[in-house]
């Protein structure tokens, strides 16, 4: 398989209080070019932690990264702050927009950062507002979105720039189930049409049947795994995952 | 690149930036009033030793004139057959020079200038000695009767009846020691030291202040300025009990003067510059704290550091700049009034120039402690906030 990003033996370990945390022990993992993978575990799982490395934001206390067969770990500074720029979108739990940007501006400047030639940033920008069906709401600022709302201003700004890579902490956390039923399946449609590679941190298993895959993570370790998609039975799938997490 | 957010938070925060901005433009105009200060104290001091040229002023040693801090001594004293013998003297040009008195009727705030107001006794018929070139606006420079006075503008100001709008002029009668005199002459704007002047008979002086023959000092002009050294030397070692000023001596007593005070003012004006990076440091390092989670999230989705620095930078010297310009308004009045003094257009365009200057000065160094801060803000902070 030609992963879009994969992990060999990553570990994070961190001090606190002098005592040493291993919240990631010996993660392999690989993810497909246009594949949707949802991660699931119960808080403290390191999943987030996890995440934060596949994102460049952390860097492993052991172990490699790999996105697009290149290894993050020689990357300075600048150099994988350009990647965040032009490969990785993130989406946050808390949505983490702008409060003084309207919802355009959110999605706008980020094109600053990418490779966008400037003619294409506004279009590019108002595209994807539109896409997320705002393209109503383009002029408003965040307080005056709702909590689904602002959740796709943060979908549109996390793929303005066409990267190779979403990832997605708890995306429906501070969501009803209705709404986030609704940023899940724009995710889901997301990656059907774009063939975006979605990776999605959840600890809810309902997140988890819109992917591809999914991967049980419990105290830094991966304990199961299952396809979804093509699944006889997903239902079964997600429950004898469940029982594994519970485990 | 991000000067745009930086502007939306400025503008999110509307009350704190004005009141910074207001704190900046009063440091600014501070600097600016200090300056306006020592130019003019520098002019002024300048003006009056300008009148000088060409003349020596003989008076009492001035370490035997305990406290005076007057430019011109009113506490020197010569004897009158020593002020005779001066007048005797070969080589001067005897109608420009004359025997002087001098009482101070108001004070100057300032130390080592004129006072406000100040009596000029001089020999009539001899008051070029003491005016110079400096012509009259109004009436005549000389003085024929023992109660006739001639005014600077300044004194004009000064003895202006209360119900009356304008200063004295010609004819009108004003009153010194419950004495009346005429006012026959006004003169042209001047120096302080003319300006402030109330001129009149040397005798007059002596009798109203009840001062028989005193004599402050004896103000010679040489027949040629080349002979001036000479006419100096000649006195100096005949009079060792004297000093005698050109316009050089009072130019090197004003340097040593000047020198000081500059040291002074400059460091008054450098505190003030240090007032206002502190002002602006402390609301920018808030400012940052503030918009922490922001920095995270712009550094999560690629905004590199220096995008950063910038946004955190441009919020320092905007409110560093919008200071000065509040302030250049009232810098424009003060150079206005005090125009001349900063040397014409020229020099108020330099003033201009030297405000906005400081003002960016504050902000790029108001800018270092809080966008350090920023630098060291890590993507995870974004992640961290819930």
């Amino acid at each position: 398989m030609n992963a879009m990003i994969e992990t060999k033996n990553v570990t994070k370990t961190f001090g606190m209080n002098g005592v040493a945390v291993e919240a990631v022990r010996g993660v392999d993992l690989a993810v497909a070019a246009g594949e949707f993978v949802a991660i699931v575990g119960p808080s403290g799982s390191g999943k987030s932690s996890l995440l934060h490395m596949l994102g460049a934001m952390d860097q492993p206390t052991s172990g490699e990264v790999f996105f697009r067969g290149r290894a993050l770990s020689g990357l300075g500074d600048g150099a994988r702050t350009n990647l965040r720029a032009r490969e990785i979108g993130f989406i946050f739990q808390t949505f983490n927009l702008l409060p003084m940007l309207n919802a355009f501006e959110n999605v706008e400047i980020v094109t600053r950062f990418g490779s966008l030639p400037r003619a294409e940033r506004v279009s590019r920008a108002r595209e994807m507002i539109t896409l997320v069906g705002l393209g109503q709401r383009m002029r408003h600022q965040p307080r005056y979105l709702s909590g689904g709302e602002r959740q796709r201003v943060a979908i549109a700004r996390a793929l303005v720039n066409r990267p190779g890579l979403i990832l997605a902490d708890e995306p429906t956390g501070n969501l009803d189930s209705k709404t986030g039923t609704g940023i899940l399946e724009l995710l889901r449609e997301v990656c059907n049409r774009e063939q975006q590679t979605v990776i999605m941190v959840t600890h809810d298993f309902r997140a988890a049947s819109y992917a591809d895959r999914v991967l049980v993570l419990r105290d830094g370790r991966i304990r199961g795994e299952a396809e979804l998609k093509g699944a006889a039975d997903t239902h079964r799938t997600l429950n004898q995952l469940l029982e594994l997490e519970l485990q | 690149m991000l000067w745009d957010i930086a502007m939306k938070h400025l503008w999110r925060k509307k009350l704190r930036s004005l009141l910074t901005i207001v704190g900046v433009a009063t440091s600014v105009q501070m600097y600016l009033t200090f300056t306006g200060i020592m130019v003019l104290y520098r002019n002024a001091i300048n003006d009056q030793i300008g009148a000088f040229a060409g003349k020596a002023v003989v008076q009492q040693q001035m370490e035997k004139i305990s406290g005076s801090t007057d430019f011109t001594s009113s506490g020197s004293s010569l004897k009158p057959e020593t002020a005779d013998a001066l007048l005797a003297w070969n080589g001067i040009d005897r109608p420009a020079s004359s025997k002087m008195v001098y009482v101070t009727i108001a004070r100057n705030l300032m130390p080592y200038l004129p006072p406000a107001v100040l009596v000029v006794g001089v020999e009539p018929g001899h008051e070029k000695a003491f005016l110079g070139g400096f012509q009259v606006v109004a009436g005549r420079s000389t003085l024929q009767n023992p109660d006739e006075v001639i005014l600077g503008q300044s004194a004009a100001e000064y003895y202006r009846p209360k119900d009356q709008t304008k200063p004295v002029a010609v004819g009108d009668s004003i009153e010194i020691q419950s004495q009346a005199f005429v006012v026959v002459g006004i003169l042209k704007p001047a120096p302080q030291l003319f300006s402030n002047s109330v001129i009149m008979p040397l005798q007059t002086a002596q009798t109203v202040f009840d001062r028989p023959g005193a004599v402050s000092s004896v103000i010679l002009t040489a027949a040629s300025i080349a002979d001036l050294p000479k006419l100096k030397a000649e006195i100096a070692a005949r009079h060792p009990e004297l000093t005698v000023s050109t316009q050089e001596d009072l130019q090197q007593t004003a340097n040593v003067l000047l020198d000081g005070m500059n040291k002074f003012f400059a460091l008054i004006m450098n505190s003030i510059v240090v007032v206002a990076i502190v002002i602006v440091t402390i609301v920018v390092v808030v400012a940052v704290m503030e918009q922490r989670k922001d920095i995270g999230t712009l550094r999560a989705v690629g905004a590199g550091r220096w995008s950063i620095f910038g946004m955190v930078a441009g919020q320092a010297l905007v409110l560093s700049l919008l200071g000065a310009i509040l302030a250049l308004p009232i810098a424009v009045l003060l150079t206005r009034w005090g125009m001349s003094e900063f040397g014409g257009l020229s020099g108020v365009l330099s003033v201009w120039l030297q405000t906005i200057l400081v003002a960016m000065i504050v902000g790029l160094l108001a800018s270092i402690l809080p966008a350090w801060q920023a630098l060291r803000v890590d993507p995870l902070e974004a992640l961290r906030y819930e």
